[in-house]
């Protein structure tokens, strides 16, 4: 397709709706059970799934939609349209200078993980595939090829992971998403560096898509918001946590064996910035050589494995964009994050012209739409 | 200065009779930390009857680089006897190191959740070490950085801080989220008349690792060798950092004591910039300014914090963003990570194309004003 903007945002989120999962599962099969939104004691409405009332994004993640970015909707109808109505993201796109947008989700847990998390494996399947089914009826076909939508896969097997990303993908999806520490969200999952999981990676591979892991799905590694913050301070510490969240991820999928024995799969973290992938890289580096990992059997510098088959995002950040060489050309996707609060929505065109000043017109083009035209098949 | 180099991270390996020679045996009997023969013949060091680690963490120094040693007469002598250890520093052109602690947690931390009077005593009996055994043997080489206990409360923190400062060392070192282990959240005003303590002193507060958050990593691959284990504590340490930072950054503190300095030690410099600019960014779009954040949160950080390398190039790329003059060079001595004995080669490497006058505020000219050398 001809782009106007010649700008795709490899990160984003979709907003689901309060009928999602309510119009798609049996209420008979499964009663209150299934997700949705339910009015609270103190008058604030909020998803329930699992049984539990959600804390994080209670309602729905829409920052940057508002004057005031840390302003949480606790009514459904004051949850701009934006955020859950195509054709009105359409047009916030064209105020923003954004061609296309690659979608994540929002309620059901950035990677995945909080619809990962539902204990009755039926439902949790069932969930998983009214939510890959509703993404390609709502923001597939009919939007003039302007969203790429990527699935979720359950955690309730291996198999059943392998099963719906092949399901998904074959009906549409361009990204399989997941939660990249499985084993946290369902204890009887393996570590995902183990071999148990490479039917599902050599999976993905032959469906010609990436594994997607978001930065901000590791509730483990990221530090307490001080409960006395202001909402706005709050927010913002926050996003200032959340990219931080995944370092360790990254570190140990260049450490771990994973590119020596897949070296086709390809690899998205999403919401990273560039900032630490710099030190990210010289970190793996220096201690494989000072370890002598070689001895463990990781035979190819950690770099190597991260040019080969890693993909990080920038839209703030502008430091590691100056060392885009080190960090590989290949390598980079922008991204708006639209429509969270540390989204660079509505001010994306600006942002850009100020990073990306003195970056010469082949290198903004890798970064700005041809590395993410060429990982999604966008022609 | 004999080689215009200072190592502002080394960490000094404690000695069998440290606490059993200063902790009174009738008091404390067999809880006093003490090294014990283990069946297979090996030494674990005991603190209060339970098994810590072996006799020293200390593998950057041995022959293969790689295997700890078993026993105590395996333990190389130039990391704990103050004659051998200025002998290693100068072999690596080291003019002079800072000290954190080694198998006591390298934030100091290991007696903590300890009976009080006994964290306390333990503590101290660490910190008169690095004075009696060291700084009084050369105060020029050698700086102390004070062990604090937390046990008993904040004012007997703050007595621990000046007795430390009494005693020549340099700073205090802390571990980095006391709100996930039961003590208030540094954010808290509680902490506040140790930040004053630290201030008026002129005593910059310590910040090492991954800070003690152990709960915050995520687990190597099951099966994983030490070694492999040990290289991927590195994202850990930094992503944990960066995080802490950011933390003391929104905090408010570093505006109630505009003239106290925080260390963040062995976590390297690549990351500051993400701190800087995410901290920044959030600061400006979520107008925090309006919320009593009068400061932009980079000019906090340039302010008050420092940072220190040991083997990044690209990182060093940044350093005028970061500020020249808060970052500093480190060996790591004698942990698996370090440059000991190739530190040369690995600060030619470090700071190839960089102006002569910058390598020396980075070896040597930023450490010697922060430690007043």
């Amino acid at each position: 397709m001809d782009l106007r903007f010649n700008v795709i945002s490899a990160d984003d989120h979709v907003q689901e709706t309060p009928d999602l999962w309510t119009q798609r599962l049996s209420k008979e099969k499964w009663g209150d059970n299934i997700p949705h939104v339910a009015k609270q004691p103190d008058g604030s409405e909020r998803w329930v799934i699992n049984g539990e009332v959600q804390e994080q994004s209670a309602l729905a993640a829409t920052g940057a939609l508002f004057e005031s970015r840390h302003h949480q909707p606790t009514a459904w109808k004051d949850v701009p349209k934006a955020s859950y109505d195509p054709q009105e993201r359409l047009k916030a796109m064209d105020q923003d200078g954004i061609d296309i947008q690659v979608l994540y989700p929002t309620v059901c847990g950035v990677s995945g993980e909080v619809l990962g998390a539902i204990k009755d494996p039926a439902l949790q399947e069932a969930c998983v595939q009214a939510y890959n089914n509703w993404l390609l009826e709502t923001w597939g076909d009919g939007n003039d090829g302007r969203f790429v939508p990527q699935c979720i896969v359950p955690l309730t097997s291996i198999e059943a992971a392998t099963k719906e990303a092949e399901r998904a993908v074959k009906k549409g999806h361009k990204g399989v998403i997941m939660s990249p520490v499985p084993w946290h969200v369902n204890p009887e999952l393996p570590h995902i560096h183990l071999p148990e999981w490479d039917s599902l990676w050599a999976k993905v591979r032959d469906l010609g898509v990436p594994i997607c892991w978001h930065s901000g799905s590791v509730a483990r590694s990221i530090v307490e918001i001080y409960d006395k913050y202001t909402p706005a301070r709050a927010r913002a510490f926050d996003s200032v946590r959340q990219p931080l969240g995944i370092t360790q991820l990254v570190g140990m999928f260049m450490l771990s064996g994973f590119g020596e024995r897949l070296p086709d799969v390809k690899v998205v973290f999403g919401t990273t910035t560039l900032n630490w992938i710099t030190f990210q890289l010289e970190l793996c580096d220096h201690e494989w050589e000072r370890s002598m990992l070689i001895k463990d059997g990781v035979l190819t510098k950690p770099s190597e494995v991260f040019h080969r088959q890693c993909y990080v995002t920038t839209w703030f950040d502008t430091a590691g964009l100056s060392n885009r060489a080190y960090i590989g050309l290949d390598n980079i996707l922008w991204q708006s994050e639209f429509p969270r609060e540390t989204s660079t929505f509505p001010r994306s065109a600006e942002t850009i012209k100020k990073n990306f000043e003195g970056i010469s017109e082949p290198d903004r083009g890798m970064i700005l739409h041809g590395n993410a035209g060429r990982l999604y098949g966008i022609s | 200065m004999e080689y215009n180099r200072i190592d502002v991270d080394s960490h000094l390996q404690e000695k069998p009779n440290l606490w059993t020679s200063r902790m009174s045996k009738e008091k404390w009997g067999d809880r006093i930390p003490q090294l014990r023969e283990m069946p297979d013949g090996s030494e674990k060091w005991f603190v209060n009857e339970q098994p810590r680690s072996g006799p020293a963490i200390c593998e950057g120094v041995m022959p293969d680089r790689e295997t700890p040693p078993r026993r105590w007469e395996d333990v190389p002598s130039i990391i704990y006897e103050a004659e051998g250890r200025m002998s290693a520093m100068d072999q690596d052109h080291v003019d002079a190191q800072v000290f954190y602690p080694n198998i006591t947690g390298t934030t100091g931390d290991a007696f903590f959740g300890q009976e009080p009077d006994f964290e306390a005593e333990a503590c101290r009996a660490y910190n008169d070490y690095q004075t009696e055994e060291f700084i009084n043997v050369n105060p020029e080489r050698f700086c102390g950085l004070t062990s604090l206990p937390y046990g008993h409360g904040i004012a007997r923190t703050v007595e621990e801080a000046k007795y430390g400062k009494n005693g020549g060392h340099k700073g205090v070192v802390m571990m980095s989220a006391p709100h996930q282990r039961g003590l208030p959240h540094f954010n808290d005003r509680y902490w506040d008349p140790l930040w004053k303590t630290c201030e008026e002193l002129q005593i910059p507060v310590h910040f090492h690792g991954s800070g003690g958050a152990f709960g915050m990593w995520v687990e190597p691959v099951p099966g994983s060798s030490a070694r492999r284990a040990r290289a991927l504590r590195g994202s850990a340490g930094f992503n944990l950092q960066a995080q802490f930072f950011s933390m003391m950054l929104f905090s408010g503190i570093l505006d109630r004591y505009p003239k106290l300095d925080l260390v963040a030690a062995e976590t390297g410099v690549g990351w500051v910039p993400y701190v800087l600019e995410a901290c920044d960014y959030e600061w400006e779009s979520c107008k925090l300014w309006e919320d009593g954040f009068a400061r932009k949160p980079s000019d906090i950080f340039r302010t008050h914090c420092w940072v220190d390398f040991w083997y990044e190039t690209v990182g060093l790329d940044y350093r005028h963003l970061i500020g020249i003059n808060h970052i500093m060079w480190e060996s790591d001595f004698p942990h698996p990570t370090n440059t000991w004995p190739d530190s040369d080669m690995y600060i030619e490497r470090s700071l190839k194309g960089i102006p002569e006058n910058e390598k020396r505020m980075l070896l040597v000219d930023n450490a010697r004003q922060l430690y007043k050398l």
